[in-house]
């Protein structure tokens, strides 16, 4: 039976990923991963599979895939670069059951901190991509993903954005497919030549896929309008550009890589002039201009943050694109800017480090609010990547021993601590370094699903050679400000784990 | 565009994206497609949030471009005007009278005053809701705020209603109680005309007429059109204009040099009454064109038909950008041939063997799209056309075969309405069934073509002619995209073929009639 509901860009990865019989999701808690996860969870004879990284995410994933079953792997752009290895491992082992990757990207920092353009994993792994542009796509591309890498034996690339995945649309939505299981079909490369002849094994994959995708005008689709303009884009962008400029010719790739350059050459040959509209670094330009074929990318649309409607207007406005304006309100208004949760439990610890004027290397978690204003000094001067806080602060304490950088604190939370934290503060003791570390063990978002919730952190302290350990109640002020001033006093490494 | 644009804004914690995905819901109930945009999947306590609803006949864009919102709901009384420079001159804004003072943050701007004010100054209407209060204690402020809203009659009661139900965690019956006094605190409602809803196509469809002696015979139980006949002086095209009235398929109005034409129907036709009919004189060929093409233009004729003026004369005096037919479409020809298929006789169609020699993947739209109303003139209200290639296989080295599979595909997603496309076909599948069975090809097109198209104008021609001279079908052809039909019947047409054109364009002249007349509505 279909049926048309209301779906987000989560929603819909979760539904199509149902719809073509996958059992399994793997991830690391965040948004919008956690959106795609619940909502998978949600749906009947499915199971979530929480990591505790990226890298061992699609690590299990990879193992359900060669177990004969099929499995999405949800990444935010930033879990990519975690889980690099495996994901580039998985083009030369291949798959069994069909295994597709959704990626989501965050152009804007929408939620994250950085805008790095995840199409080029796409090249750099050598493996599909796709790119719907709204939920019904979504779920359109989730099911052919799955087809896909039945088919040509790889790990298949869902290239999504924050956007993407916080719209909603209509959808139709279906029955779930039975995908029969399969024996399991254990394979990787074991020797440098079985390496070779699987990278020639990829590429001649990546080749017929791009036959395929030459001639799939379902998916990478043209709409023929004037014969000036023809616009190549993909995604969200294809959104807007089409409601800018509805006129226009238009080529739309739902396949980012391998490059459908066929169809772009014959697309060229219809229009007096072309651009690429896309999000972010200019992917599609760099190729398309590589082949020959003059196009206006980059030069009429910025390299970075999210596109809108409205600047899209603005780089084709001399093709007649009307630039709207905005209404004048001449007024200016105060800021709101999120705060730590009432409830937070971390917040007597953020008052004592803000009383002793300490440098804080934070990490990444829901307690980053720490770092904005009215905090003032700031309560945490740092936070780089997941996992950093005790890495980052042991360089510091490298490079200088002025008495201000002994006045340095880590803060690290139980679910960063477990994704990559353990291997940072083993490496302080390993190298007789010095460090004061305030580990969060009292739940933060996420905690909950990954195991930082089942975790004995001093025990798991202990075991890699810390020997101050300490833990404190996180509203006793009085007893947090006794227990830094010691610790930061104390030779070696020490550990303050908060907790109720 | 007809496109509802709607800001739902207000302070993280407020239920703003709840409230956002209640109206998407009684929209995409209402029938109409929907967008819902926000930044985040959920709202951040204390931050300033929005999210985008857009709902119209079809929606691309998720996010609203900047003085283009009609709407601005806000839960919160400052942040309307966080919002209002996204509202087009005009918004409506409805506000719930709730103020939440911001964490004193680095910038201390004091919190505004003068927000009503500063609506009017953008010519908006400001609607201020005491919510919280008409929401009583445990109901949502959202459900009060958007009964507001939907005060101003934007989706049907039964949608809310559907969508209430749906959303409403608790009991829908106090949710929709909490909604109703909501709709009733707006006194004034304001009414914004939406475009048409989504309608698929009633099925099974009319095949409409299936042969030539049908189109005569239905022809002539019409009010008689008139034809204007360029350069009625010779025998022949007197004698088009003649059968006209004795087969009652038009009333001619001969164009020309009229002694000339008073003449040679003395001469040749004495029994036929001339002096009944309208003779408009012109002195020469271009004069006789322009004529004929102004009747026609001015609404004094519903047909041109070439009689003795050259074609490059006709078209000429056509195409002119002020006085000619143009619609802004093109021109193209659409051959009409009788087929006795495997299932009987019908009409099938071949295009474009008379104007554009070598069309470009735009102008087969055209093309294709003016054969399409050629097919509803017969009332043939869905008809299947066929994108001619040598076989089924796309080439992305044979031009012809992509323009066949996106023109396929334009179809397919609703942006070539009114016909189902198959191609690239070839033509053994197209139009004989046994032949798509045995090639195993899977359409709704495959054997029962009614549009041929043809991938240039050599290949349309020959095709058209040997069914003509190989197999002996009749014919009849009419050149289309004009703001009527045009007929420039070849030298070679039999006379057969000629009366056949005139049917055929006096059809078409009923069918541009009734779409005046829809549009008018």
């Amino acid at each position: 039976m279909k049926s048309t509901s209301l779906l987000s860009g989560s929603q819909a990865i979760a539904r199509g990923a149902y719809e073509a019989g996958a059992q399994h999701v793997v991830g690391f808690p965040g948004a919008p991963v956690s959106d795609i996860i619940a909502a998978f969870d949600a749906l009947p004879d499915t199971a979530a599979h929480w990591s505790p990284n990226e890298k061992v995410g699609l690590e299990v994933a990879l193992g359900i895939s060669q177990g004969g079953a099929r499995t999405l792997a949800a990444l935010q752009h930033i879990g990519m670069n975690i889980a690099a290895d495996p994901l580039i491992a998985s083009a030369y082992s291949g798959v069994n059951g069909g295994l597709v990757i959704a990626a989501i990207d965050d152009p804007g920092m929408l939620s994250s901190m950085n805008e790095q353009d995840t199409r080029h994993f796409a090249r750099a792994a050598k493996l599909p991509m796709l790119a719907p542009s709204d939920p019904q796509e979504t779920i359109e591309f989730m099911k052919l993903g799955f087809s896909m890498s039945e088919k040509y034996d790889v790990p298949v690339l869902l290239r999504m954005t924050t956007r993407l995945c916080n719209t909603r649309g209509l959808c139709m939505t279906g029955e779930a497919a039975v995908h029969a299981a399969r024996n399991i079909g254990l394979k990787s490369p074991k020797t440098v030549a079985d390496g070779l002849s699987r990278h020639e094994a990829l590429e001649k994959q990546l080749a017929a896929i791009e036959v395929f995708s030459t001639q799939a005008f379902e998916i990478n689709t043209i709409d023929v309008g004037s014969s000036d303009v023809g616009i190549i884009t993909s995604a969200v962008p294809y959104l807007y550009a089409k409601e800018v400029l509805p006129t226009a010719s238009f080529l739309k790739l739902g396949i980012l890589h391998p490059l459908p350059h066929k169809l772009i050459s014959y697309f060229a040959t219809l229009v007096k002039r072309l651009y690429v509209v896309e999000e972010l670094d200019p992917f599609l330009e760099e190729q398309i201009k590589a082949m020959g074929i003059t196009v206006i990318g980059k030069d009429a649309f910025p390299r970075t943050g999210e596109l809108t409607p409205d600047i899209v207007a603005k780089g084709l406005s001399t093709e007649g694109a009307v630039v709207t304006s905005a209404l004048s309100v001449p007024v200016k208004l105060p800021s709101r800017q999120s705060n730590l949760c009432l409830s937070c439990a971390h917040r007597g610890l953020m008052n004592v480090f803000q009383a002793m004027n300490l440098n804080v290397v934070g990490d990444i978690g829901c307690f980053n609010p720490g770092e904005l204003p009215p905090a003032d000094p700031e309560e945490m001067d740092a936070c780089f990547c997941i996992g950093a806080s005790m890495s980052v602060a042991f360089g510091l304490s490298l490079a200088s021993d002025a008495p201000s950088a002994r006045r340095t604190v880590s803060v690290v939370s139980g679910s960063t601590f477990m994704h990559s934290g353990l291997p940072a503060l083993a490496n302080i003791v390993q190298n007789s370094g010095t460090a004061t570390v305030c580990l969060l063990a009292a739940p933060s978002n996420g905690d909950s699903v990954v195991p930082a919730s089942t975790v004995d952190y001093r025990m798991l302290c202990e075991g890699v050679g810390v020997r101050r350990i300490r833990t404190v109640h996180p509203d006793d002020e009085q007893s947090i400000e006794a227990a830094l001033r010691e610790e930061l006093d104390a030779p070696g490494v020490s550990v303050i784990i908060s907790a109720r | 565009m007809n496109t509802v644009n709607v800001i739902l804004c207000g302070v993280g914690g407020q239920n703003v994206l709840r409230a956002g995905e209640l109206l998407s819901r009684a929209a995409m109930h209402a029938g109409y497609d929907v967008k819902m945009s926000a930044p985040s999947s959920g709202e951040h306590s204390g931050e300033s949030t929005s999210c985008h609803v857009r709902w119209g006949q079809k929606v691309y864009s998720p996010v609203i471009r900047q003085g283009e919102a009609d709407f601005i709901i806000s839960f919160e009384q400052m942040e309307t005007l966080r919002q209002l420079p996204m509202g087009k001159n005009g918004v409506a804004v409805i506000v719930n009278d709730d103020v939440i003072p911001p964490r004193a943050g680095r910038e201390s701007f004091p919190y505004p005053d003068n927000i009503e004010d500063l609506v009017n100054a953008v010519h908006g209407t400001f609607h201020l809701i005491p919510a919280k209060h008409l929401s009583g204690e445990d109901g949502h402020v959202a459900l009060t705020l958007l009964g507001a809203f939907a005060a101003f009659n934007q989706c049907s009661q039964e949608s809310w209603v559907q969508a209430i139900r749906e959303w409403a965690d608790g009991d829908p019956e106090s949710s929709l109680a909490v909604f109703h006094q909501g709709q009733e605190s707006v006194h004034e409602p304001l009414r914004i005309e939406v475009g048409e809803r989504f309608e698929l196509p009633d099925s099974p469809t009319p095949k409409g007429v299936r042969s030539f002696d049908e189109m005569l015979a239905l022809v002539k139980t019409l009010p008689q059109r008139r034809v204007a006949i360029a350069g009625a002086e010779n025998k022949a095209a007197l004698h088009a204009g003649i059968e006209c009235v004795e087969l009652g398929l038009g009333t001619p109005v001969f164009v020309g040099n009229a002694d000339v034409i008073r003449r040679t129907s003395a001469e040749q036709y004495p029994e036929f009454p001339i002096g009944n009919y309208e003779i408009l004189d012109a002195r020469d060929e271009a004069a006789t064109a322009e004529r004929a093409v102004a009747i026609v233009r001015g609404g004094d004729a519903d047909i041109l038909l070439k009689g003795g003026v050259n074609t490059p004369t006709l078209m000429r005096a056509v195409l002119n950008g002020k006085t000619g037919l143009r619609s802004g479409s093109l021109l193209s020809d659409t051959f009409v041939f009788e087929y006795p298929d495997e299932d009987g006789i019908r009409l099938i169609m071949i295009t474009d063997g008379g104007v554009t020699l070598q069309p470009t993947v735009q102008q087969k739209v055209e093309i294709l799209k003016n054969a399409v109303v050629v097919a509803h003139a017969l009332g043939n209200v869905m008809p299947r056309v066929a994108i001619l290639a040598a076989s089924e296989t796309i080439n992305p080295n044979v031009a012809a075969t992509m323009d066949a599979a996106v023109i396929t595909k334009m179809n397919r997603t609703g942006q070539i309405p009114g016909c189902v496309i198959e191609g690239p076909i070839a033509l053994d599948v197209a139009v004989s069934r046994k032949a798509a069975a045995i090639k195993g090809t899977d359409s709704p097109v495959a054997g029962q073509a009614d549009i041929l198209v043809a991938a240039n104008i050599d290949t349309a021609n020959a095709l058209a002619k040997s069914t003509t001279y190989f197999a002996g079908y009749r014919l009849s052809h009419v050149i289309v995209g004009g703001t009527a039909p045009i007929l420039i019947a070849s030298r070679s047409d039999t006379s057969d073929a000629k009366l056949l054109s005139v049917a055929l364009g006096s059809l078409m002249a009923k069918y541009f009639e009734e779409q005046r007349d829809a549009l008018k509505r």
